[in-house]
């Protein structure tokens, strides 16, 4: 071999050194012809006698890779040409597509086969078979790249909240051009187009320009699958039942893909109808939280001011009878504006918060709040920080009235050192829930308040419930405290908008008006 | 003799005036006082603030979660003996 490669070097260059006029493909065509020959021979001994079907559909697979022909050869091929030599094997159809196979070898462009008329019967041959066998292939494929682009959809569908209108838009498009396909008949060509317009349209963000154009050179390169598959039809000469056969199939092609669209369609329904009910409870709710920004009026303002004012520091404002609070001057300073919240404050805030669902149960949830003492007593001097002796006899029936079991949210403020949070016991979705104004996390608040709520069940009631499976979530997307004093009154806001049940819509911006209504209520001895 | 028994009664009636025995608890360290039933919880509560060397206003008193109002009496509180109040502290919080 070595040897070989060494002549032929050495031939290379003595030709180079005779200059051009001598055509160097003479030299090589004493070789490849011959191999040419043995290869279309061990081929056709192959095909024509054993594995006729699988031997063309592989040669006329691998005929499909290359690039479609255009013409025959651009430029007149010089090269000596043995006519004899091919013309045994030029009488079958079978034989001039191997050797088209071989034809469309680099080594070819030497130019070895001029004669043109078998040239072009064989195109006639090729065209007619990698027509069908590419219409075939692009339908398979279709059907496969729908699917993806589908899938595609609706997983943005789902994480894209925004562009949920702008997709819906798209879907439509998509819908329409593609039951115009339908009518037609010939949407497996066309579909693969959908797909690069549907990509225009994301690449444009859905401008109603490229939308129109996109169908539109759809619609021509439908015209074109037309045409070609008219010519296959007459040149391939298939039996009617198989054409009918290849349509049908092609329908259930397009079947498949439709039911998928409607699901996936159907989907898309379910997810925008999950918007509908909620907007109209957001109304009702809307009507509800105007209630919480009543704005004071010029009396109640005044009254809250001399209240507030240091000429009461030492006075007595008022006394909640049924817990005994009593409400000097000085702690009521602690609404005033900047200034931090003591827990006296609180308790008489919760306590009227309790009178005020008491007084409207309809309106509000079967709540009960416990004082700002009951966390730190059940956590303190126990086993692993859990006491519940400490705090059995909270909570009696005779006490209360009622038992725990019955409310919907149990709120327990936690006092951590220098800091207001609140724990939240919500029974109605079986969660334990942290909130704090500075987003803190504290595992440890939800799981003893677990504990807690067991033995007390098991105390009260008798009933072993399992909180195994409720959810110990710290809230996150509530309203955050922007400076270093509001966070009681964040506090006691959590709790009275969880009680009536509806979002946390308030911020920052509300808590002056909040200290001035709390103090209001607190004056008033009535919760609103 | 019957004068007699009556005036030894009487003054054996005096220290046998109901007493209920109350546990005060502050941060794990409990005090326990017997103390008259019906006497102001007020007194006692202000006592032991003197001996803990503590602010009365400072603190607050809970019996059973609630806190103890002014004026009342252990009876008037429903106290059997062992019943405890807590102390607990005063906070305030701003963040």
């Amino acid at each position: 071999m070595g040897a070989f490669t060494n002549n032929r070097k050495r031939r290379d260059d003595y030709y180079k050194s005779l200059g051009p006029p001598i055509d160097q493909s003479y030299g090589n065509i004493a070789k490849k012809p011959k191999l040419s020959i043995f290869t279309n021979q061990n081929q056709n001994q192959n095909t024509v006698e054993h594995h006729r079907p699988a031997s063309s559909n592989s040669v006329v697979a691998r005929i499909s890779q290359y690039p479609e022909r255009k013409s025959g050869f651009g430029r007149e091929v010089h090269a000596p040409v043995r006519n004899s030599r091919f013309g045994k094997f030029s009488s079958s159809a079978k034989n001039t597509e191997t050797a088209a196979s071989s034809e469309e070898s680099p080594s070819d462009k030497m130019g070895r086969f001029g004669f043109h008329f078998l040239l072009r019967k064989f195109k006639k041959a090729k065209d007619a078979a990698v027509g069908s066998l590419r219409y075939v292939s692009h339908g398979k494929q279709k059907g496969k790249e729908v699917i993806e682009i589908d899938s595609e959809d609706d997983k943005q569908d789902n994480v894209s909240d925004d562009s949920g209108v702008d997709e819906a838009e798209i879907v439509e498009d998509y819908n329409g051009s593609k039951s115009r396909g339908g009518r037609r008949g010939v949407e497996k060509l066309r579909e693969p187009n959908v797909r690069t317009v549907e990509k225009e349209l994301r690449s444009f963000d859905s401008s109603v320009v490229t939308d129109v154009s996109g169908i539109a050179k759809v619609d021509d390169e439908e015209k074109n699958g037309l045409m070609q598959f008219d010519q296959v039809e007459v040149d391939s000469g298939v039996p009617y039942y198989k054409r009918l056969l290849d349509g049908s199939k092609k329908r259930d092609i397009r079947l498949a893909s439709l039911s998928f669209d409607i699901e996936v369609n159907h989907k898309r329904r379910r997810w925008f109808d999950l918007f509908r009910p909620q907007e109209k409870e957001e109304n009702i709710k809307k009507n509800v939280a105007e209630e919480c920004f009543v704005p004071l009026t010029e009396e109640d303002a005044k009254k809250v001011n001399s209240a507030l004012s240091n000429s009461n520091r030492r006075k007595v404002l008022v006394t909640h009878q049924s817990s005994n609070i009593d409400i000097v001057g000085e702690k009521l300073q602690c609404l005033k504006p900047r200034a931090w919240l003591n827990d006296e404050v609180i308790n008489l805030y919760f306590e009227l918060l309790k009178e005020r669902e008491k007084r409207e149960p309809q309106k509000f949830l079967k709540c009960h709040f416990f004082n700002t003492f009951f966390y730190k007593k059940v956590c303190s001097f126990g086993k692993g920080g859990y006491n519940f002796q400490s705090v059995r006899r909270w909570t009696s029936q005779r006490k209360l009235g009622y038992s725990l079991l019955e409310c919907d949210k149990i709120f327990v403020p936690i006092h951590k050192e220098v800091h207001w949070c609140l724990a939240v016991i919500n029974k109605r979705d079986h969660k334990f829930q942290y909130l704090d104004s500075l987003k803190g996390v504290d595992t440890q608040v939800t799981s003893v308040l677990a504990r807690y709520f067991v033995d007390e069940i098991k105390d009260k009631c008798g009933k072993c419930i399992d909180v195994d499976s409720w959810e110990h979530e710290a809230v996150m997307n509530l309203p955050e405290q922007e400076n270093g004093f509001d966070c009681g009154m964040f506090m006691i806001k959590y709790a009275d908008f969880y009680s009536r049940d509806i979002g946390l819509r308030f911020s920052q911006e509300h808590m002056p008006y909040f200290r001035l209504r709390t103090a209001n209520e607190i004056l008033k001895l009535r919760a609103e | 003799m019957v004068k007699g028994l009556s005036g030894r009664k009487k003054p054996a009636e005096e220290p046998v005036l109901p007493k209920v025995t109350i546990c005060i608890a502050q941060d794990g360290d409990e005090v326990y006082f017997r103390y008259v039933r019906n006497k102001k919880i007020q007194n006692l509560l202000t006592l032991y603030c003197k001996e803990k060397n503590i602010d009365y206003r400072s603190v607050e008193f809970l019996f059973n979660g609630k806190r103890i109002a002014t004026g009342r009496n252990a009876n008037q509180l429903g106290m059997v003996d062992g019943d405890q109040i807590d102390v607990m502290t005063h906070n305030i919080g701003g963040g």
